[in-house]
């Protein structure tokens, strides 16, 4: 069975005030850290003292901060304690990332782990190049599965069949120029990263951003996660791109032998 | 965010604040009740951890999947959600360690008169990352910047004494090749993780000693050094433990200012 995000046998029933307090939390972002309370109350569409007493509470528990002195809110440390839980519960992350490193300082680019869940993909670690200009990786953020390389070789790790429902129930909706979103097309790429090993990709969810990605496989065939290396279009080239499927190919091989021995598989690991 | 109906307990009175409150405060008891030894649990176990009334979890715990807070799987097992991931990204990203030490650097400069030091472990190398300079005529003067390895010196050692005993071992094994120096730096570094303090005298430079202790970030790992640096002539007995009192108060403080839990 595959980890989905609704429940299976009933209608999902909201609780507004849990509901409201949660769409705070969706407020924030690296381009938005920082809310007042008013612009708080505007985003919401909620009056100032309910979104005050909303706020109030997110802070009693240490999900949000409020710095008093500049009137503004921020996350809280719960948010990074809560994060640690969903890290360490990622056995993939602690085993790739010494291939990880070795795949960072062979080719200097930043090097990116991410695990499918549902219909979407999640970047949830990385090391990043020690160039002053590279793209930088969000974490834990909803990608979806047709669009760049790391998307791509975890669509091509799922069953024929599953990648039709896939297909059949996700919109698909261009990043850019160069996103694929017809089937047919998805689909041939799906094969030849099959018949490879790896998928490439230029610009198709970062714009003028590049990428190698491989699938990390268990021992039953399924896709633990996915590395990829991110490249900026002013440093890549064909032969940049093939150091980084080499080291990517090498590195990704030493963590699968470390599967091969090993039981442990993380939640949302379904056999295929 | 979608708009919701309003319901009685949105009126505004007193009881509907408590009410509001209990809500969300039953949201933060659930996700509280998932632990790195605890990362999937049954609406059961969550009903009976949590004193919640099924019914009523229910719907917190949709509400919590409807946001990406918790995931639910195909065998009704709930898990924290990966927008944790995201959130712990936005937070780390404004941890300005940097701007949370300077007061306490500067409360420990006034209270000694040495100069006060932050670093960090970049790669296998200590930095300093930031220092308070001591007014006093003759005094350490450092620079922002300065490398060191991390054996060399107490921030680098207190930075060391931070990581596992097997990376301990191989960074001991690849940067010290005479064996009883080996030895001794095995035996410094255990010292530094049972006192939480290190001091060194006329290691980095001949003409000063140094006091340092580990800074700690919310998950307790360490992450920077924080050193009271003076020339070794003044470093007398008593002073070496008003520095080892003050810089080790003053890590605990810049830690629980990046949610250091102890």
């Amino acid at each position: 069975m595959t980890p989905r995000n609704l429940p299976l046998d009933r209608p999902a029933k909201r609780v507004g005030i849990v509901d409201r307090a949660a769409s705070i939390l969706d407020c924030f972002s690296r381009s938005a850290p920082e809310w007042t309370l008013p612009q708080m109350s505007r985003r919401l569409m909620l009056p100032k003292a309910t979104t005050f007493r909303l706020l109030t509470n997110l802070v009693r528990h240490g999900l949000l901060e409020h710095n008093a002195a500049a009137n503004l809110y921020t996350l809280g440390f719960g948010t990074l304690r809560l994060a640690d839980v969903v890290l360490q519960s990622l056995a993939i992350r602690a085993r790739a990332r010494p291939a990880m490193q070795a795949i960072r300082d062979a080719v200097n680019e930043t090097v990116v782990l991410s695990v499918r869940d549902g219909d979407n993909r999640y970047n949830v670690d990385s090391i990043e190049s020690t160039h002053a200009i590279g793209q930088t990786q969000q974490i834990g953020v909803a990608i979806p599965l047709y669009a760049g390389a790391a998307s791509r070789v975890l669509l091509a790790a799922m069953s024929d069949e599953e990648i039709g429902a896939y297909l059949a129930r996700v919109e698909r909706n261009a990043f850019s120029a160069m996103t694929i979103t017809e089937p047919r097309r998805l689909a041939d790429e799906i094969a030849r990263t099959r018949r490879r090993g790896f998928a490439t990709s230029s610009g198709e969810f970062t714009p003028r951003g590049h990428a190698v990605g491989r699938a990390i496989l268990d021992r039953d065939g399924c896709a633990a996660g996915a590395l990829h290396v991110s490249i900026p279009d002013t440093r890549f080239s064909r032969a940049v791109e093939k150091r980084c499927v080499d080291a990517l190919s090498e590195g990704v091989r030493k963590i699968e032998n470390g599967l091969a021995g090993s039981a442990s598989r993380d939640v949302g690991c379904p056999p295929r | 965010m979608p708009a919701q109906p309003q319901t009685a307990a949105e009126s505004g009175d007193r009881n509907a604040v408590r009410y509001k409150g209990e809500a969300i405060a039953r949201a933060a008891r659930v996700l509280a009740l998932f632990g790195p030894t605890r990362r999937e649990r049954t609406l059961a176990e969550l009903a009976e951890a949590s004193g919640v009334p099924k019914a009523t979890l229910r719907g917190i715990l949709d509400t919590l999947v409807g946001h990406g807070l918790l995931a639910v799987d195909g065998a009704a097992r709930y898990r924290l959600g990966y927008a944790w991931l995201r959130l712990g990204d936005v937070r780390r990203n404004q941890l300005n360690i940097r701007e949370s030490a300077l007061p306490v650097m500067r409360q420990i400069r006034d209270a000694i008169d040495e100069t006060v030091i932050l670093s960090l472990k970049v790669g296998e190398r200590r930095v300093h990352l930031d220092y308070v300079e001591s007014t006093q005529s003759i005094r350490r003067i450092t620079q922002i910047g300065h490398e060191a390895p991390l054996h060399v010196g107490a921030a680098g050692s207190v930075l060391l004494a931070g990581l596992s005993e097997a990376e301990i071992d191989a960074y001991m094994g690849r940067t010290i090749t005479a064996d009883d120096a080996r030895d001794a730096g095995r035996r410094f570094v255990a010292a530094i993780k049972r006192d939480g303090y290190a001091v060194v005298s006329g290691a980095v430079n001949a003409q000063t000693a140094a006091v340092a202790a580990p800074v700690q970030d919310h998950s307790g790992r360490i992450i920077a050094a924080l050193t009271i640096s003076c020339p070794r002539e003044r470093f007398t007995r008593d002073l070496e433990s008003r520095c080892i009192a003050l810089v080790t108060g003053g890590a605990r403080q810049l830690s629980r200012t990046l949610g250091y839990a102890p």
